[in-house]
Protein backbone atom coordinates (compact mmCIF):
# COMPACT_ATOMS: atom_id res chain seq x y z
CA UNK A 1 0.00 0.00 0.00
CA UNK A 2 1.25 3.45 -0.78
CA UNK A 3 0.43 6.47 1.21
CA UNK A 4 0.69 9.71 -0.71
CA UNK A 5 0.51 12.63 1.60
CA UNK A 6 0.07 15.79 -0.42
CA UNK A 7 -0.58 18.91 1.64
CA UNK A 8 -2.56 17.12 4.31
CA UNK A 9 -4.59 15.07 1.93
CA UNK A 10 -4.03 11.39 2.04
CA UNK A 11 -4.26 9.50 -1.18
CA UNK A 12 -4.00 5.84 -0.59
CA UNK A 13 -3.02 3.75 -3.55
CA UNK A 14 -2.70 0.03 -3.64
CA UNK A 15 0.47 -1.40 -4.98
CA UNK A 16 1.27 -5.04 -4.68
CA UNK A 17 4.72 -4.99 -6.12
CA UNK A 18 7.56 -3.69 -4.06
CA UNK A 19 9.46 -2.39 -7.06
CA UNK A 20 6.66 0.04 -7.84
CA UNK A 21 7.07 1.58 -4.41
CA UNK A 22 10.79 1.90 -4.96
CA UNK A 23 10.32 3.38 -8.41
CA UNK A 24 7.84 5.96 -7.15
CA UNK A 25 10.18 6.85 -4.35
CA UNK A 26 12.97 7.45 -6.86
CA UNK A 27 10.97 9.75 -9.09
CA UNK A 28 9.07 11.36 -6.25
CA UNK A 29 10.73 14.78 -6.53
CA UNK A 30 9.09 15.11 -9.90
CA UNK A 31 5.63 13.93 -9.04
CA UNK A 32 5.65 16.35 -6.16
CA UNK A 33 4.42 13.77 -3.76
CA UNK A 34 5.30 14.64 -0.24
CA UNK A 35 6.18 11.30 1.11
CA UNK A 36 5.72 7.78 0.05
CA UNK A 37 5.87 5.32 2.84
CA UNK A 38 5.52 1.65 2.66
CA UNK A 39 2.95 1.39 5.39
CA UNK A 40 2.73 -2.35 5.21
CA UNK A 41 6.17 -2.33 6.77
CA UNK A 42 5.82 -2.39 10.50
CA UNK A 43 6.72 0.97 11.89
CA UNK A 44 8.84 1.10 14.98
CA UNK A 45 8.07 3.68 17.59
CA UNK A 46 10.35 6.63 17.53
CA UNK A 47 12.58 7.24 20.53
CA UNK A 48 13.49 10.54 22.09
CA UNK A 49 16.13 11.79 24.45
CA UNK A 50 14.82 14.37 26.88
CA UNK A 51 17.20 16.65 28.69
CA UNK A 52 16.29 18.94 31.55
CA UNK A 53 18.36 22.05 30.89
CA UNK A 54 18.20 23.52 34.37
CA UNK A 55 18.68 20.27 36.27
CA UNK A 56 21.53 19.74 38.75
CA UNK A 57 22.37 16.51 36.97
CA UNK A 58 25.04 17.16 34.32
CA UNK A 59 23.77 16.86 30.75
CA UNK A 60 26.19 14.07 29.77
CA UNK A 61 24.87 11.98 32.67
CA UNK A 62 21.31 12.70 31.57
CA UNK A 63 22.09 11.57 28.02
CA UNK A 64 23.75 8.43 29.32
CA UNK A 65 20.79 7.70 31.63
CA UNK A 66 18.27 8.20 28.84
CA UNK A 67 20.07 5.79 26.53
CA UNK A 68 20.60 3.18 29.26
CA UNK A 69 16.89 3.51 30.08
CA UNK A 70 15.90 2.88 26.45
CA UNK A 71 18.21 -0.13 26.26
CA UNK A 72 16.83 -1.53 29.52
CA UNK A 73 13.25 -1.19 28.29
CA UNK A 74 14.25 -2.96 25.10
CA UNK A 75 13.29 -0.02 22.91
CA UNK A 76 16.87 0.29 21.76
CA UNK A 77 17.87 -3.14 20.53
CA UNK A 78 21.13 -4.78 19.67
CA UNK A 79 22.43 -3.47 16.34
CA UNK A 80 20.45 -0.22 16.45
CA UNK A 81 22.32 2.87 15.43
CA UNK A 82 22.68 5.93 17.60
CA UNK A 83 22.78 9.33 15.89
CA UNK A 84 26.26 10.73 15.14
CA UNK A 85 27.68 12.89 17.93
CA UNK A 86 27.46 15.99 15.76
CA UNK A 87 23.82 15.48 14.89
CA UNK A 88 22.67 14.70 18.42
CA UNK A 89 24.56 17.73 19.73
CA UNK A 90 23.04 19.97 17.06
CA UNK A 91 19.52 18.69 17.68
CA UNK A 92 19.88 19.20 21.43
CA UNK A 93 21.73 22.49 20.93
CA UNK A 94 24.51 21.48 23.31
CA UNK A 95 28.27 21.21 23.09
CA UNK A 96 29.79 18.38 21.02
CA UNK A 97 32.05 17.38 23.89
CA UNK A 98 29.07 16.77 26.16
CA UNK A 99 27.60 14.21 23.79
CA UNK A 100 31.04 12.76 23.17
CA UNK A 101 31.55 12.29 26.89
CA UNK A 102 28.20 10.51 27.24
CA UNK A 103 29.01 8.20 24.30
CA UNK A 104 32.46 7.42 25.69
CA UNK A 105 31.04 6.45 29.06
CA UNK A 106 28.43 4.28 27.35
CA UNK A 107 31.18 2.58 25.40
CA UNK A 108 33.34 2.01 28.46
CA UNK A 109 30.38 0.45 30.23
CA UNK A 110 29.70 -1.84 27.30
CA UNK A 111 26.38 -0.45 26.10
CA UNK A 112 27.56 0.69 22.69
CA UNK A 113 30.49 0.28 20.36
CA UNK A 114 31.95 2.51 17.68
CA UNK A 115 32.25 1.16 14.19
CA UNK A 116 34.15 3.10 11.55
CA UNK A 117 31.74 2.23 8.78
CA UNK A 118 28.42 1.97 10.56
CA UNK A 119 28.77 4.59 13.27
CA UNK A 120 27.69 4.08 16.86
CA UNK A 121 26.02 0.73 17.43
CA UNK A 122 23.96 -0.37 20.42
CA UNK A 123 25.08 -3.63 21.98
CA UNK A 124 21.78 -4.23 23.72
CA UNK A 125 21.02 -5.68 27.12
CA UNK A 126 22.29 -8.94 28.57
CA UNK A 127 25.33 -8.66 26.35
CA UNK A 128 27.96 -7.86 28.86
CA UNK A 129 28.53 -9.16 32.30
CA UNK A 130 29.34 -6.46 34.79
CA UNK A 131 32.94 -6.45 35.91
CA UNK A 132 33.86 -6.38 39.57
CA UNK A 133 34.58 -2.68 39.51
CA UNK A 134 31.27 -1.97 37.76
CA UNK A 135 29.40 -4.06 40.31
CA UNK A 136 31.05 -2.06 43.03
CA UNK A 137 30.17 1.22 41.33
CA UNK A 138 26.50 0.31 40.87
CA UNK A 139 26.34 -0.88 44.44
CA UNK A 140 27.68 2.40 45.70
CA UNK A 141 25.05 4.30 43.68
CA UNK A 142 22.38 2.07 45.17
CA UNK A 143 23.86 2.54 48.61
CA UNK A 144 23.40 6.31 48.34
CA UNK A 145 19.80 5.86 47.20
CA UNK A 146 18.95 3.33 49.92
CA UNK A 147 20.59 5.57 52.52
CA UNK A 148 18.40 8.43 51.45
CA UNK A 149 15.27 6.24 51.63
CA UNK A 150 16.43 4.98 55.03
CA UNK A 151 16.84 8.52 56.35
CA UNK A 152 13.34 9.34 55.18
CA UNK A 153 11.87 6.42 57.07
CA UNK A 154 11.19 3.97 54.25
CA UNK A 155 10.97 0.40 55.46
CA UNK A 156 12.84 -2.50 53.89
CA UNK A 157 9.54 -3.64 52.32
CA UNK A 158 8.80 -0.18 50.93
CA UNK A 159 12.11 -0.10 49.16
CA UNK A 160 11.72 -3.64 47.87
CA UNK A 161 8.31 -2.79 46.52
CA UNK A 162 9.69 0.22 44.68
CA UNK A 163 12.46 -1.87 43.16
CA UNK A 164 9.95 -4.52 42.09
CA UNK A 165 7.80 -1.90 40.49
CA UNK A 166 10.73 -0.43 38.57
CA UNK A 167 11.76 -3.90 37.46
CA UNK A 168 8.22 -4.59 36.24
CA UNK A 169 8.27 -1.38 34.26
CA UNK A 170 11.35 -2.53 32.41
CA UNK A 171 9.76 -5.87 31.63
CA UNK A 172 6.63 -4.14 30.43
CA UNK A 173 4.44 -5.74 33.07
CA UNK A 174 3.03 -2.34 33.89
CA UNK A 175 2.33 0.29 31.32
CA UNK A 176 4.03 3.53 32.19
CA UNK B 1 5.43 52.49 -20.34
CA UNK B 2 3.15 49.52 -20.64
CA UNK B 3 0.35 48.68 -18.26
CA UNK B 4 1.67 45.08 -18.20
CA UNK B 5 4.74 46.36 -16.40
CA UNK B 6 2.58 48.14 -13.82
CA UNK B 7 0.50 45.02 -13.26
CA UNK B 8 3.72 43.09 -12.75
CA UNK B 9 4.96 45.61 -10.16
CA UNK B 10 1.61 45.47 -8.37
CA UNK B 11 1.71 41.68 -8.18
CA UNK B 12 5.20 41.66 -6.67
CA UNK B 13 4.15 44.30 -4.18
CA UNK B 14 1.04 42.41 -3.15
CA UNK B 15 2.87 39.10 -2.76
CA UNK B 16 5.35 40.74 -0.37
CA UNK B 17 2.63 42.56 1.59
CA UNK B 18 0.30 39.58 1.91
CA UNK B 19 3.12 37.30 2.97
CA UNK B 20 4.34 39.73 5.63
CA UNK B 21 0.83 40.24 6.97
CA UNK B 22 0.32 36.52 7.61
CA UNK B 23 3.77 35.55 8.97
CA UNK B 24 2.79 35.75 12.69
CA UNK B 25 -0.01 33.28 11.95
CA UNK B 26 2.35 30.78 10.33
CA UNK B 27 4.99 30.44 13.07
CA UNK B 28 5.27 27.62 15.53
CA UNK B 29 2.87 27.96 18.45
CA UNK B 30 5.83 28.03 20.84
CA UNK B 31 7.09 31.37 19.58
CA UNK B 32 5.62 34.65 18.50
CA UNK B 33 7.44 37.68 17.06
CA UNK B 34 10.75 36.01 17.80
CA UNK B 35 9.95 35.38 21.46
CA UNK B 36 9.69 31.94 23.08
CA UNK B 37 6.31 31.28 24.68
CA UNK B 38 4.49 28.25 26.13
CA UNK B 39 2.11 26.84 23.55
CA UNK B 40 -1.09 27.27 25.56
CA UNK B 41 -0.76 31.07 25.71
CA UNK B 42 -0.59 31.37 21.92
CA UNK B 43 -4.31 32.05 21.72
CA UNK B 44 -4.59 34.37 24.72
CA UNK B 45 -6.37 37.68 24.15
CA UNK B 46 -3.28 39.88 24.38
CA UNK B 47 -1.27 37.65 22.05
CA UNK B 48 -4.04 37.68 19.46
CA UNK B 49 -4.29 41.46 19.71
CA UNK B 50 -0.54 41.95 19.12
CA UNK B 51 -0.73 39.74 16.04
CA UNK B 52 -3.82 41.50 14.71
CA UNK B 53 -2.41 44.94 15.33
CA UNK B 54 0.72 43.96 13.38
CA UNK B 55 -1.36 42.56 10.54
CA UNK B 56 -3.56 45.67 10.37
CA UNK B 57 -0.53 47.96 10.25
CA UNK B 58 0.95 45.93 7.42
CA UNK B 59 -2.32 45.98 5.48
CA UNK B 60 -2.90 49.73 5.95
CA UNK B 61 0.65 50.72 5.02
CA UNK B 62 0.63 48.18 2.24
CA UNK B 63 -2.36 49.98 0.71
CA UNK B 64 -0.67 53.38 1.19
CA UNK B 65 2.55 52.26 -0.53
CA UNK B 66 0.65 50.46 -3.26
CA UNK B 67 -1.35 53.62 -4.02
CA UNK B 68 1.88 55.59 -4.02
CA UNK B 69 3.42 53.14 -6.49
CA UNK B 70 0.49 53.49 -8.86
CA UNK B 71 0.23 57.27 -8.56
CA UNK B 72 3.97 57.74 -9.14
CA UNK B 73 3.72 55.50 -12.17
CA UNK B 74 1.33 57.93 -13.80
CA UNK B 75 2.72 61.29 -12.64
CA UNK B 76 6.47 60.70 -12.89
CA UNK B 77 8.28 60.72 -16.26
CA UNK B 78 8.80 57.07 -17.13
CA UNK B 79 12.60 57.43 -17.21
CA UNK B 80 12.61 58.65 -13.62
CA UNK B 81 10.11 56.03 -12.52
CA UNK B 82 12.14 53.20 -14.03
CA UNK B 83 15.21 54.36 -12.16
CA UNK B 84 13.64 54.80 -8.74
CA UNK B 85 10.60 52.50 -8.43
CA UNK B 86 12.65 49.93 -6.53
CA UNK B 87 12.89 52.42 -3.65
CA UNK B 88 9.21 51.84 -2.91
CA UNK B 89 9.95 48.17 -2.31
CA UNK B 90 12.77 49.09 0.03
CA UNK B 91 10.44 51.43 1.94
CA UNK B 92 7.80 48.72 1.98
CA UNK B 93 10.16 46.12 3.46
CA UNK B 94 11.69 48.56 5.95
CA UNK B 95 8.27 49.61 7.21
CA UNK B 96 7.14 46.03 7.64
CA UNK B 97 10.33 45.24 9.53
CA UNK B 98 9.68 48.21 11.84
CA UNK B 99 6.19 46.81 12.51
CA UNK B 100 7.74 43.45 13.30
CA UNK B 101 10.20 45.09 15.74
CA UNK B 102 7.30 46.81 17.47
CA UNK B 103 5.50 43.48 17.81
CA UNK B 104 8.72 41.89 19.05
CA UNK B 105 9.15 44.40 21.87
CA UNK B 106 5.46 44.29 22.82
CA UNK B 107 5.74 40.50 23.05
CA UNK B 108 8.90 40.76 25.15
CA UNK B 109 7.22 43.12 27.60
CA UNK B 110 4.17 40.90 27.81
CA UNK B 111 6.38 37.91 28.55
CA UNK B 112 8.21 39.77 31.31
CA UNK B 113 4.94 40.75 32.96
CA UNK B 114 3.17 37.42 32.67
CA UNK B 115 5.90 35.03 33.85
CA UNK B 116 4.31 32.12 31.95
CA UNK B 117 7.21 29.77 32.45
CA UNK B 118 6.96 29.64 36.22
CA UNK B 119 6.46 26.12 37.50
CA UNK B 120 7.40 24.66 34.13
CA UNK B 121 10.54 22.84 33.14
CA UNK B 122 12.68 23.76 30.17
CA UNK B 123 13.57 20.68 28.20
CA UNK B 124 15.39 19.92 25.00
CA UNK B 125 14.46 16.83 23.06
CA UNK B 126 16.22 15.01 20.26
CA UNK B 127 14.94 12.12 18.21
CA UNK B 128 17.11 9.04 17.92
CA UNK B 129 15.61 8.41 14.52
CA UNK B 130 16.59 10.91 11.86
CA UNK B 131 14.44 12.34 9.11
CA UNK B 132 17.30 12.20 6.66
CA UNK B 133 16.70 8.66 5.41
CA UNK B 134 13.81 10.11 3.39
CA UNK B 135 16.21 12.16 1.28
CA UNK B 136 18.35 11.25 -1.66
CA UNK B 137 20.28 13.88 -3.62
CA UNK B 138 20.08 11.83 -6.83
CA UNK B 139 17.84 14.48 -8.37
CA UNK B 140 21.03 16.34 -9.26
CA UNK B 141 21.24 13.86 -12.16
CA UNK B 142 18.06 15.34 -13.64
CA UNK B 143 19.67 18.76 -13.42
CA UNK B 144 22.78 17.52 -15.20
CA UNK B 145 20.61 16.09 -17.96
CA UNK B 146 18.85 19.45 -18.44
CA UNK B 147 22.22 21.20 -18.58
CA UNK B 148 23.52 18.72 -21.16
CA UNK B 149 20.39 19.19 -23.28
CA UNK B 150 20.83 22.97 -23.08
CA UNK B 151 24.45 22.69 -24.17
CA UNK B 152 23.63 20.17 -26.88
CA UNK B 153 20.90 22.39 -28.38
CA UNK B 154 23.32 25.30 -28.46
CA UNK B 155 26.01 23.30 -30.24
CA UNK B 156 23.75 21.55 -32.75
CA UNK B 157 21.82 24.66 -33.77
CA UNK B 158 24.74 27.08 -33.54
CA UNK B 159 24.48 27.92 -37.25
CA UNK B 160 20.88 29.04 -36.86
CA UNK B 161 21.66 31.68 -34.23
CA UNK B 162 21.53 35.19 -35.75
CA UNK B 163 24.65 37.41 -35.66
CA UNK B 164 23.06 39.69 -33.04
CA UNK B 165 20.87 38.34 -30.25
CA UNK B 166 18.53 40.48 -28.19
CA UNK B 167 18.99 39.87 -24.49
CA UNK B 168 17.00 42.71 -22.98
CA UNK B 169 13.82 44.64 -23.70
CA UNK B 170 12.46 47.82 -22.18
CA UNK B 171 9.05 48.02 -20.55
CA UNK B 172 7.41 48.50 -23.97
CA UNK B 173 8.95 45.32 -25.38
CA UNK B 174 11.40 47.26 -27.55
CA UNK B 175 14.79 45.58 -27.69
CA UNK B 176 17.44 47.70 -26.01
CA UNK B 177 20.37 45.34 -25.55
CA UNK B 178 22.09 43.07 -28.01
CA UNK B 179 25.06 40.74 -27.89
CA UNK B 180 27.07 39.21 -30.69
CA UNK B 181 26.93 35.55 -31.49
CA UNK B 182 29.78 33.63 -29.90
CA UNK B 183 30.52 30.27 -28.33
CA UNK B 184 30.30 31.95 -24.97
CA UNK B 185 26.73 32.92 -25.79
CA UNK B 186 25.56 29.31 -25.97
CA UNK B 187 27.60 28.49 -22.89
CA UNK B 188 26.05 31.32 -20.93
CA UNK B 189 22.67 29.66 -20.13
CA UNK B 190 24.55 26.55 -19.00
CA UNK B 191 26.76 28.61 -16.68
CA UNK B 192 23.69 30.19 -15.10
CA UNK B 193 22.12 26.75 -14.81
CA UNK B 194 25.24 25.54 -13.08
CA UNK B 195 25.04 28.46 -10.68
CA UNK B 196 21.41 27.71 -9.86
CA UNK B 197 22.18 24.01 -9.44
CA UNK B 198 24.76 24.96 -6.81
CA UNK B 199 22.32 27.34 -5.11
CA UNK B 200 19.52 24.78 -5.03
CA UNK B 201 21.84 22.02 -3.92
CA UNK B 202 23.01 24.14 -1.00
CA UNK B 203 19.40 24.95 -0.10
CA UNK B 204 18.58 21.26 -0.18
CA UNK B 205 21.61 20.49 1.97
CA UNK B 206 20.57 23.15 4.47
CA UNK B 207 17.11 21.61 4.74
CA UNK B 208 18.25 18.05 5.38
CA UNK B 209 20.98 19.16 7.79
CA UNK B 210 18.85 21.66 9.68
CA UNK B 211 18.13 21.02 13.33
CA UNK B 212 15.12 18.83 13.98
CA UNK B 213 13.50 21.07 16.52
CA UNK B 214 11.19 19.04 18.71
CA UNK B 215 8.64 20.31 21.20
CA UNK B 216 9.28 18.52 24.55
CA UNK B 217 5.58 18.73 25.40
CA UNK B 218 4.67 16.46 22.49
CA UNK B 219 7.71 14.90 20.85
CA UNK B 220 5.95 12.35 18.60
CA UNK B 221 3.66 14.87 17.00
CA UNK B 222 6.24 17.57 16.53
CA UNK B 223 8.75 15.11 15.06
CA UNK B 224 6.16 14.12 12.47
CA UNK B 225 5.49 17.77 11.70
CA UNK B 226 9.18 18.51 11.24
CA UNK B 227 9.59 15.42 9.07
CA UNK B 228 6.80 16.43 6.69
CA UNK B 229 7.86 20.08 6.78
CA UNK B 230 11.39 19.16 5.72
CA UNK B 231 10.23 16.72 3.06
CA UNK B 232 7.84 19.21 1.48
CA UNK B 233 10.38 22.02 1.32
CA UNK B 234 13.14 19.73 0.09
CA UNK B 235 10.83 18.61 -2.70
CA UNK B 236 9.91 22.20 -3.37
CA UNK B 237 13.58 23.13 -3.75
CA UNK B 238 14.07 20.34 -6.29
CA UNK B 239 10.93 21.40 -8.13
CA UNK B 240 11.78 25.12 -8.12
CA UNK B 241 15.32 24.41 -9.32
CA UNK B 242 13.90 22.29 -12.10
CA UNK B 243 11.70 25.18 -13.29
CA UNK B 244 14.59 27.61 -12.90
CA UNK B 245 16.83 25.45 -15.09
CA UNK B 246 14.01 25.12 -17.60
CA UNK B 247 13.85 28.91 -17.89
CA UNK B 248 17.47 28.92 -19.08
CA UNK B 249 16.86 25.99 -21.36
CA UNK B 250 14.10 28.14 -22.83
CA UNK B 251 16.56 31.04 -23.08
CA UNK B 252 18.89 28.86 -25.16
CA UNK B 253 16.01 27.92 -27.46
CA UNK B 254 15.01 31.59 -27.77
CA UNK B 255 18.46 32.35 -29.24
CA UNK B 256 17.65 29.98 -32.07
CA UNK B 257 13.90 30.36 -32.56
CA UNK B 258 12.71 33.92 -32.98
CA UNK B 259 10.03 34.12 -30.27
CA UNK B 260 8.10 37.32 -29.76
CA UNK B 261 9.23 39.25 -26.66
CA UNK B 262 5.71 38.98 -25.25
CA UNK B 263 5.87 35.19 -25.46
CA UNK B 264 9.29 35.16 -23.79
CA UNK B 265 8.00 37.36 -20.98
CA UNK B 266 4.94 35.17 -20.46
CA UNK B 267 7.07 32.03 -20.21
CA UNK B 268 9.66 33.55 -17.86
CA UNK B 269 7.18 35.28 -15.58
CA UNK B 270 4.80 32.34 -15.78
CA UNK B 271 7.44 29.90 -14.55
CA UNK B 272 8.70 32.31 -11.89
CA UNK B 273 5.09 32.90 -10.85
CA UNK B 274 4.54 29.17 -10.41
CA UNK B 275 7.57 29.04 -8.07
CA UNK B 276 6.36 31.99 -6.00
CA UNK B 277 2.78 30.75 -5.87
CA UNK B 278 3.85 27.23 -4.86
CA UNK B 279 6.04 28.52 -2.05
CA UNK B 280 3.21 30.73 -0.86
CA UNK B 281 0.69 27.90 -0.81
CA UNK B 282 3.11 25.57 0.98
CA UNK B 283 3.88 28.26 3.56
CA UNK B 284 0.21 28.73 4.34
CA UNK B 285 -0.78 25.08 4.46
CA UNK B 286 2.27 23.67 6.17
CA UNK B 287 3.32 26.52 8.46
CA UNK B 288 6.70 26.94 10.08
CA UNK B 289 8.01 23.62 11.35
CA UNK B 290 4.85 21.95 10.00
CA UNK B 291 2.83 23.76 12.65
CA UNK B 292 -0.25 24.15 10.47
CA UNK B 293 -0.42 20.57 9.25
CA UNK B 294 -3.55 18.80 10.34
CA UNK B 295 -2.17 15.84 12.22
CA UNK B 296 -3.62 13.79 15.02
CA UNK B 297 -2.87 15.60 18.25
CA UNK B 298 -0.65 14.03 20.83
CA UNK B 299 -1.74 14.41 24.42
CA UNK B 300 1.54 15.62 25.74
CA UNK B 301 3.00 16.85 28.97
CA UNK B 302 2.16 20.52 29.32
CA UNK B 303 4.65 21.07 32.15
CA UNK B 304 7.52 20.78 29.72
CA UNK B 305 8.36 23.82 27.63
CA UNK B 306 10.94 24.49 24.97
CA UNK B 307 14.25 25.99 25.98
CA UNK B 308 14.19 29.73 26.18
CA UNK B 309 17.07 30.83 23.96
CA UNK B 310 15.72 34.31 23.27
CA UNK B 311 18.98 35.94 24.32
CA UNK B 312 20.75 34.33 21.35
CA UNK B 313 18.17 35.70 18.89
CA UNK B 314 19.15 39.27 18.20
CA UNK B 315 15.95 41.23 17.50
CA UNK B 316 14.30 37.82 17.39
CA UNK B 317 15.64 37.30 13.86
CA UNK B 318 19.41 36.81 13.88
CA UNK B 319 20.66 33.73 15.68
CA UNK B 320 24.10 33.98 17.22
CA UNK B 321 24.95 31.21 19.65
CA UNK B 322 28.59 30.09 19.90
CA UNK B 323 27.63 27.23 22.23
CA UNK B 324 25.27 25.65 19.72
CA UNK B 325 26.90 23.29 17.22
CA UNK B 326 23.88 23.56 14.90
CA UNK B 327 24.58 25.65 11.81
CA UNK B 328 21.12 25.65 10.23
CA UNK B 329 18.13 26.33 12.45
CA UNK B 330 14.46 27.11 11.92
CA UNK B 331 13.59 30.78 11.56
CA UNK B 332 11.60 32.36 14.34
CA UNK B 333 9.68 34.85 12.24
CA UNK B 334 9.06 33.57 8.75
CA UNK B 335 9.14 30.29 6.94
CA UNK B 336 12.23 28.20 6.43
CA UNK B 337 15.67 28.14 7.97
CA UNK B 338 18.36 30.58 8.93
CA UNK B 339 22.00 30.40 9.94
CA UNK B 340 23.66 30.32 13.30
CA UNK B 341 25.90 33.30 12.65
CA UNK B 342 28.33 32.18 15.33
CA UNK B 343 29.37 29.25 13.12
CA UNK B 344 32.03 29.89 10.47
CA UNK B 345 30.27 27.61 7.97
CA UNK B 346 27.39 30.11 7.80
CA UNK B 347 29.76 32.85 6.68
CA UNK B 348 31.69 30.56 4.36
CA UNK B 349 28.46 29.60 2.59
CA UNK B 350 27.28 33.19 2.35
CA UNK B 351 30.59 34.53 1.09
CA UNK B 352 31.00 31.59 -1.26
CA UNK B 353 27.64 32.37 -2.80
CA UNK B 354 28.50 36.05 -3.25
CA UNK B 355 31.85 35.10 -4.72
CA UNK B 356 30.18 32.74 -7.17
CA UNK B 357 27.71 35.46 -8.17
CA UNK B 358 30.58 37.89 -8.67
CA UNK B 359 32.51 35.44 -10.83
CA UNK B 360 29.48 34.81 -13.02
CA UNK B 361 28.80 38.52 -13.37
CA UNK B 362 32.40 39.25 -14.37
CA UNK B 363 32.36 36.30 -16.75
CA UNK B 364 29.16 37.40 -18.46
CA UNK B 365 30.31 41.00 -18.77
CA UNK B 366 33.63 39.87 -20.25
CA UNK B 367 32.17 37.14 -22.42
CA UNK B 368 29.00 38.70 -23.78
CA UNK B 369 29.70 41.60 -26.08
Amino acid sequence: MLNFNLLNTNFILLAKKNFLIKLLDKISPFCYTIHITNITKKKRKNMFIKIDINSDIPIYIQIKNEIVGLIAKGELKEGDKLPPVRKLAADLGINLHTVNKAYNILRQEGFIRFNKKRGTIVLGRNINKASESEKEKLKSILRTVVSEYYCKNFSREDIKEIVDQLYDELENKILV
Amino acid sequence: MSIAFLVFLNIIFLVIAIFFSIIPFLTRKTESFGVTIPEEVYNEQEMVSIRKSYRNSVVVFGIVFLSLLNVLFFILPSVVFQLYYFLIYIFELTTFFVFYIRGHYRMKRLKENKKWSEGKKEFVVASLKSTDNQFSPLWIIYYLIIMLITLWIGIVFYDRIPEKVVIHWDANFNPNKWVSKSYFLILFPVIIQLFFSVVFFISYYVIIRAREQIDPAKPEESFERVRIFKKIWANFVVFAGFLMLSIFLFMQISFIVNFSPQFIMVVIFGLTGVIVLASFIISVFVGQGGSRLKLSKERGNKDLIVRDDDKYWKLGVFYFNPDDPAVFVEKRFGIGWTFNWARPLSWILLLGLFLLMGVIMVLSIAGLK
